[in-house]
């Protein structure tokens, strides 16, 4: 049930932030602000990414993310990252800054990416899954359909650096520290609206 | 050939990617010593202080502590009023013993070794079976798991708590790994005396004819065919299965084990192979069991490794080994071993102390306490020949009850 709730209010949040995001991009196409370029999917504005993926491996974990940013410029943007995966029985929620770089000025470009944050655990009971730092970089195509949506796809490899402690009630018995080196390669699929 | 070079580059990073687990934890961590060390240790030495009680083992007037890890004290106890310490026979990784015609077995570790002891002076030994037991371990803090064990840096003869650090499988993480644990640390008895001694109620050696048993791993009988005393010659385990066996006692042609959750009966028709007879039941609990005419006498205790929550006395019936029944049960306070002789039941009862019942009738022996000794905290008795030898935590008692009516001290050895 704390899973779950805790989910959802993410989940709301980001969504909120979305809307929020489109609404401003909305004001700029009303304005007819496009200071950069003709081409909605280079100029600077607010954008947000769904995407879902697989981090592989030696283990294969799932993966959703939404990223809530801001194009700067025709190369440059930034967003905040909210997402759930999974790894080994525990779930996370991935809280992060990324920051990308398209190669093109066109709505059909690869780009780079580097992201970094914390694995927020959705279950620690007394504190026991610590969760952990996470970072990645990916290599990506985005192609945009239509004047705000796109389509994107990339591949890329994630660590995580995840702690937790295994507290023995009703045993006297010491509590136990895992570490988990997560190193994945991952690939993702999603979609771009601007 | 470029796209192939590629594809080849690509499988080899993402093959690159592993996870890592890792599991820190305070453990027994193993101290080894070489096999050369190990094995070239011991000797009889001059009589030392008694650190630490161990099982206790009486035969032709002598009696024998095992010190655990440690060895063997020789007490010459023909006068039990005046006990006199002999020797110690060094052995490391002393655990339990049993003694037949002049010969005595201990386990040292991993080996088990045969002493010569025609001279309680000078005992020689004559044989050392290398690995037989090879999972045995010394004793350790039980409140910390066990670190991994690397067989080839020799034998492990001591723990120490340390932090650990090992990279582990991350679906299948070994943490709290046992390490197949076996500790010989506690010892049996048989009320009658012949070739062979007689232990106390907590024993894991015992012997049946010409065979020693040995509980190995709590749940494995190792059979060692005696016919040749001097030189034993080893059998396939039996599987004592579903329990963890803690004490062994022989009565007549038959092993009586006492288990966590009750009693085993096995029969020795075919001594290479006992055969299981029976299982008595009862609430989870520390339980040596003594056996005397048709009745076997069960403490079950509460606490330690045993865990449960019940404190008594059993007496069961086992004039059937194929099916033991239960007469009667006693409340006591939390009681360790216990000891029979003729009428007189014997029950070291934790901190309520020592205990003696008139068993002339065991279904009501335990309404029937004829003396009780609450200062004396003791574990473990073996009541021979009208002396009850005590061993506690800080001493040997040893009491005459030759007169009845009467239950008086003789001497003490404190540790």
């Amino acid at each position: 049930m704390k899973f779950q709730l805790k989910n959802i209010l993410c989940l709301a949040i980001t969504l909120f932030l979305s809307i929020l995001g489109n609404a401003q991009n909305s004001t700029n196409e009303l304005n007819e602000e496009l200071p950069i370029g003709s081409d909605n999917s280079v100029v600077s504005g607010f954008y947000n990414r769904f995407d879902v993926g697989i981090l592989g491996g030696s283990a294969a974990s799932r993966s959703f993310n939404i990223v809530n940013g801001y194009r700067i410029n025709e190369h440059w943007s930034a967003g905040l990252g909210l997402g759930v995966e999974e790894f080994y029985w525990n779930r996370y929620i991935p809280t992060y800054l990324e920051g990308n770089y398209n190669l093109l000025k066109k709505s059909t470009t690869p780009w780079l990416s580097v992201m970094a944050g914390y694995e927020i655990p959705t279950v620690s009971s007394n504190g026991a899954n610590r969760g952990g730092f996470t970072y990645g970089g990916k290599v990506g195509f985005s192609y945009f359909i239509g004047k705000h949506i796109g389509i994107t796809t990339s591949i890329g490899y994630r660590y995580a650096h995840l702690q937790a402690e295994t507290i023995w009630i009703g045993w006297e018995l010491p509590p136990i520290t895992t570490v988990t080196d997560i190193n994945r390669y991952e690939f993702r699929f999603g979609m771009i609206f601007k | 050939m470029r796209n192939t070079t590629l594809f080849l580059a690509i499988v080899l990073l993402l093959g690159a990617c592993k996870d890592k687990m890792y599991q820190k934890y305070l453990a027994n961590v193993p101290v080894y010593t070489s096999y050369e060390t190990f094995r070239s240790s011991g000797g009889f030495e001059s009589p030392r202080a008694i650190d630490k009680m161990g099982n206790i083992y009486f035969k032709d007037n002598y009696l024998f502590v095992v010190e655990p890890d440690k060895g063997i004290h020789f007490i010459d106890n023909a006068n039990p009023s005046a006990p006199i310490q002999k020797g110690f026979l060094n052995v490391w990784g002393a655990g339990n013993m049993a003694i037949k015609g002049n010969y005595l077995y201990v386990n040292s570790y991993i080996d088990l070794l045969v002493y010569d002891i025609s001279s309680m002076e000078n005992p020689t030994l004559t044989r050392r079976m290398e690995d037989v037991f090879p999972t045995a371990l010394p004793t350790s803090d039980s409140d910390y798991p066990y670190a991994a064990i690397d067989k080839s840096k020799g034998v492990v003869t001591s723990w120490i708590v340390e932090e650990v650090n090992e990279e582990v499988t991350p679906y299948s993480p070994t943490y709290f790994d046992d390490g197949g644990i076996v500790s010989f640390n506690e010892t049996s008895g048989a009320p009658s005396i012949s070739a062979t001694g007689i232990a106390g109620s907590i024993s894991l050696f015992t012997i049946v004819g010409d065979y020693l048993y040995v509980m190995e791993e709590g749940n494995l009988l190792h059979p060692f065919e005696l016919t040749n005393p001097a030189s034993p010659v080893t059998h396939e385990r039996v599987n004592v299965w579903g329990t963890e066996v803690e004490t062994l006692f022989p009565y007549q042609d038959y092993l009586f084990m006492g288990t966590p959750s009750g009693i085993q009966i096995f029969g020795t028709t075919n001594p290479k192979s006992p055969n299981h007879l029976s299982t008595f039941d009862h609430g989870r609990g520390c339980d040596p069991v003594v056996v005397q005419d048709d009745y076997a006498y069960v403490t079950v205790r509460s606490g330690g490794a045993c865990g449960g929550v019940i404190n008594q006395l059993d007496v069961i019936n086992v004039s059937n080994k194929s099916n033991p029944t239960l007469i009667s049960s006693f409340e006591m306070t939390n009681p360790h071993g216990l000891g029979i002789d003729g009428n007189l039941l014997f029950i070291c009862d934790g901190a309520a102390g020592l205990k003696v019942f008139d068993a002339t009738n065991p279904s009501e022996s335990g309404n029937h306490l004829l003396y009780s000794f609450p200062s004396v905290q003791v574990t473990d008795i073996i009541p021979f020949n009208n002396v009850a030898m005590v061993i506690g935590t800080d001493g040997i008692y040893q009491y005459d009850y030759s007169v009845p009516g009467e239950f008086n001290l003789l001497s003490v050895i404190s540790f």
